[in-house]
């Protein structure tokens, strides 16, 4: 594995601390972090949807690494290694703060997504389409939902997004499937009752 | 026109996925790597907390079989302690209480308890007398006994009669 920036991490503490047999791991690990902690903490946002714990999450993920730095040589893939880490974390998280109100984060989220070379009158529309979406993706069931927010991310792939849900490439393909066509369902209907209401 | 019915919807549903999207390249705080690596710094430079078990034996196996052999140790302490505790018989001696009125070198019979003049005597020492069992001649064990095919015939009060006979 390339390790960039390890000087870097020397400076930190990390490997100077760290015995000479666990010199290498603090490395790898390091390395890690600089390669992959920006997609895990996009991970963790799309389900989380606050800064803080995504960050926590993130932390978590990198220290849950540390404990089990002796088996790093044997991960193949470690960026789909830590996307799994940082999705149990994540939902572990999500499951202990479920009573937690969901709707003024939608509306703060969909406000909070990029809009450009919109009018402001556009941008309220747009905010307002996002919002309508992140309801309608939170109202489906937790299976798809799961697949659906993991295929957004372009850098995994559908045999990827069944590797870190532990399943198979099929069933992840069936589940997207299902799930944007009761989006578009979702989405359909709420789009008649905002018109109707009009 | 299954794949065009897909393609439908899947266009139907990629409007909705613009959304993610975006909300999947949402950027990341600055400074988040920074962070992580200041966290891990920190946990590694805390010693890893180390259990007694782990201090006194570090391998796992041997922690668990050190850990079954006190088990069974205690196990079989406490079996002792309580199944091969001598009884206490009822007229062992027992140490008399502190202050209990007993002069010392006096002979301590009742334990350090009083049993208010009471004496029983146990009825061994008054045994019932029982009449002695009547001695048998030695002739007399050998004589025939009547068969209950003499004895059927005749009629009942008779028997007395033959057992008078026999044994005059």
């Amino acid at each position: 594995m390339e390790i960039p920036g390890t000087s870097e991490k020397k400076s930190l503490g990390y490997s100077d601390i760290a015995g000479a047999a666990s010199d290498a791991s603090a490395m790898a690990i390091a390395a890690l972090v600089d390669q992959y902690a920006g997609t895990l903490y996009r991970v963790a946002y799309s389900v989380l949807r606050n800064t803080a714990d995504a960050e926590d999450a993130v932390q978590e993920t990198y220290l849950r690494v540390l404990r089990h730095r002796d088996g790093l040589g044997e991960i193949r893939d470690p960026r789909v290694w830590l996307v799994r880490i940082v999705w149990n974390v994540v939902l572990d998280r999500k499951r202990r703060a479920k009573t937690r109100p969901e709707t003024d984060d939608i509306a703060d989220l969909a406000r909070m997504l990029p809009v450009t070379g919109l009018t402001a009158e556009e941008r309220v529309a747009s905010a307002q389409h996002h919002e309508n979406v992140l309801r309608a993706v939170a109202q489906l069931p937790e299976k798809e939902q799961k697949v659906l927010i993991l295929s957004a991310f372009e850098e995994l792939s559908s045999v990827e997004i069944a590797q870190v849900l532990g399943t198979t490439e099929s069933t992840i393909r069936s589940r997207l499937f299902r799930a944007r066509k009761l989006l578009s369902t979702l989405l359909s209907h709420a789009q008649g009752q905002f018109g109707s209401s009009r | 026109m299954t794949e065009n019915l897909y393609e439908a919807k899947y266009e139907a549903g990629d409007e909705a996925g613009e959304t993610l999207r975006l909300l999947a390249a949402l950027p990341p705080p600055a400074e988040l790597t920074e962070r992580v690596h200041r966290r891990l710094a920190e946990a590694q430079a805390v010693p890893e907390r180390r259990g007694f078990w782990s201090l006194w034996m570090p391998a796992q196996r041997f922690q668990f079989a050190a850990a079954a052999v006190l088990a069974v140790a205690v196990a079989g302490s406490m079996w002792n302690v309580y199944h091969g505790h001598p009884q206490t018989r009822p007229g062992a001696r027992t140490a008399s209480p502190v202050g209990s009125g007993t002069q010392a070198g006096a002979p301590d019979a009742g334990g350090g308890f009083d049993g208010a003049k009471a004496a029983r005597v146990p009825p061994t020492l008054n045994p019932i007398k029982v009449p002695p069992a009547p001695k048998k001649k030695p002739g007399a064990g050998h004589a025939a006994k009547p068969s209950p095919k003499t004895l059927a015939g005749q009629p009942s009060g008779t028997q007395a009669d033959v057992k008078s006979a026999t044994n005059p």
